[in-house]
């Protein structure tokens, strides 16, 4: 027996609440995006869903198996280094 | 005086800014871009409670003693089911024959009760189930309604939906029947 996979909501700020009600700015604080293309991972829960429906307008959704951290989002969004080593120069005394 | 400084009307006045009365093809298309990216939202949202409920049943059928929960809840579902479908078809029909007059306005009491019954039972929420049912998608919405909306104070009592303030970021996709 084992315990059923939650699964994440991937959650991204698209559109920024600036001008908008201030309701609409605290639901977004709540769910921790405090500023444009800031992504956040919640579970699939109904109040997670209803937060996230409250501004459906500004944010784009996925959701994903598992919730990736901050280093491993970091991993991503590096870019390729432009070279590769293929054999170590010995270091000559 | 030529170029971006001649006097044009907004630049010799005081505060006159000139909104063109209809959209543009492309902010046409980017209001239909927009509209769909909120469909794919709801429908992501939808998708992905009622997954997580069949998920938790499964999980509990595993485990031995919640059998008898298990029947019961799978005779339900083939209810809602049912239900579900006649509720859809129902509202299918009722757009094709009234195609001009969208639901609107405050829901009868017993069509309130049948939403939050139907978010219970299939694990979603009253927000999400109200929305579906009454809130056309992209494809289901006219032309009209997609780049126009009701202004009483309009000649023809409509404008362009580009006059709505924070119109990229808001939902007006109801008009009143009739208008």
């Amino acid at each position: 027996m084992s315990t059923p996979a939650t699964k994440f909501f991937r959650v991204t700020l698209m559109r920024s609440a600036i001008g908008l009600p201030k309701r609409t700015s605290g639901v977004l604080a709540a769910l921790g995006l405090h500023r444009r293309l800031r992504t956040v991972y919640h579970p699939v829960t109904p109040d997670v869903a209803g937060q996230i429906f409250a501004v459906k307008e500004l944010v784009d959704v996925q959701e994903v198996d598992r919730a990736l951290d901050t280093q491993e989002m970091r991993e991503l969004r590096r870019p390729e280094k432009g070279f590769w080593v293929e054999k170590r120069v010995r270091a000559s005394g | 005086m030529f170029g971006a400084f001649k006097p044009s009307a907004p630049l010799s006045g005081g505060l006159l800014w000139k909104i063109p009365w209809r959209m543009s093809a492309p902010q046409k298309l980017r209001q239909r871009r927009r509209l769909r990216r909120v469909d794919n939202v709801v429908s992501v949202l939808d998708t992905a409670l009622k997954r997580q409920a069949v998920s938790t049943v499964t999980f509990q059928s595993s485990s031995a003693p919640a059998r008898e929960q298990m029947k019961s809840a799978s005779s339900e579902d083939l209810s809602i089911t049912a239900q579900g479908r006649h509720q859809s078809s129902h509202r299918n029909g009722g757009n094709t024959s009234a195609d001009q007059q969208p639901f609107q306005g405050e829901l009868p009491g017993e069509t309130r009760k049948i939403i939050a019954e139907q978010a219970r039972q299939q694990n979603t929420i009253k927000l999400i189930q109200r929305w579906k049912s009454e809130m056309p998608t992209e494809q289901e919405m006219l032309p009209k309604d997609k780049y126009t909306m009701f202004d009483r104070k309009a000649r023809g009592y409509r404008k362009g939906v580009h006059k709505l303030p924070k119109w990229t970021r808001v939902s007006q996709r109801l008009n009143p029947p009739g208008f």
